[in-house]
């Protein structure tokens, strides 16, 4: 357990090799050694969302995945998908909506929202509540996210369409 | 009150009535923090910086009997273990007070608890270590011992009561991860 083990992955699109000991949680490699700190860390129980990342296209909890897990994996986090451009609509959305307060939660809302819309063009807000079920947001501005969610899903359909 | 004919700045927009009621007032900040580029407390980093872990009251009333922190204080990494008769050496007990309700204060309440704990989650200890990981835990490295305390049974809270009495002794210990 005090041995470092040799890991190589790929993190918003560059490569990363590194050393780690085995019992380092994703968030905390993420943060601490690559310095990207949009990936928040919360409650580091899985419970509050805050450190989703997204691992070979899934979103996973950061602070449950060890480091060592993702070798030869392709991890992207908010930075990632921020500057490639891909939810830069759903962040416009979040701004006009004012669907972030102290903006803890947001970097996890928005991978949790961003899975939604990949797998569901048009999703209800029953739906949207219940794909954002395991992101907390204790500033309490869920209505403002599921108002922002659906009109960034509204407008991806009517550019589809 | 003054007889003085009032005197006032003429309004700027800003303090027209209704001039941010309703509406959506632009946040510059917003496009930084939705980019994961925001700086909270957790993300700053300062030159030989430790962290601080506190051991919290599992129960919501009990005495505490003993702490041994001497394992503890001994583990790599670790810069102290600090509990509550320590902190009041150097921080005085916090008493709130309402400006408009004179005379109404509530209980000292101390940094850390001393001899007993008045609600679960109060902080018991603080292990303050180079890493955070040292200064959560992994391998034993202390003891505190409590009693939990049987509370004043409130009108139709009959299963606080039970909840205590099988929490009546209590010992947990402490863990301080190695570095």
């Amino acid at each position: 357990m005090t041995t470092a083990v040799a890991i190589s992955l790929v993190v918003n699109g560059e490569h990363v090799e590194a050393n780690v000991l085995p019992r380092l949680n994703l968030a905390d490699f993420l943060r601490e050694h690559l310095k990207l700190t949009g990936t928040h860390v919360g409650c580091e129980h899985g419970v509050c969302g805050a450190c989703t990342v997204r691992v070979n296209g899934d979103i996973v909890r950061s602070c449950l995945l060890l480091a060592v897990q993702t070798h030869n994996a392709t991890v992207e986090t908010i930075e990632g998908i921020s500057d490639s451009g891909e939810i830069a609509d759903l962040q416009s959305a979040f701004r006009e909506r004012n669907a972030l307060q102290c903006g803890f939660c947001t970097p996890g809302m928005l991978m949790a929202a961003q899975d939604l819309l990949k797998q569901n063009s048009s999703p209800d807000r029953e739906q949207i509540r219940e794909h954002l079920s395991g992101n907390y947001c204790r500033c309490t501005g869920y209505q403002a996210i599921v108002d922002a969610v659906e009109s960034t899903a509204r407008a991806r359909a009517g550019r589809t369409a | 009150m003054t007889s003085e004919p009032e005197k006032r700045d003429p309004l700027s927009v800003l303090d027209r009535p209704n001039s941010y009621i309703g509406k959506i007032v632009p946040r510059p900040n917003l496009d930084r923090l939705m980019q994961g580029r925001g700086l909270y407390v957790s993300d700053v980093e300062l030159p030989r910086m430790v962290h601080v872990v506190f051991l919290r009251s599992p129960y919501a009333h009990a005495k505490i009997t003993s702490i041994d922190a001497s394992t503890a204080k001994r583990m790599p990494g670790v810069v102290a273990v600090v509990t509550g008769p320590e902190l009041a050496a150097v921080i005085t007990p916090w008493i709130g007070v309402l400006s408009h309700l004179k005379g109404l204060k509530s209980a000292p309440q101390a940094a850390i608890a001393i001899d007993r704990v008045c609600w679960q989650g109060e902080a018991v200890a603080a292990v303050v270590a180079r890493t955070s990981e040292a200064s959560t835990g992994q391998a034993r490295a202390g003891n505190v011992f409590m009693n939990a305390a049987l509370p004043r049974r409130p009108p139709g809270l009959a299963w606080a009561t039970n909840h205590a009495r099988s929490a009546r002794t209590a010992a947990w210990q402490f863990l301080c991860r190695q570095p």
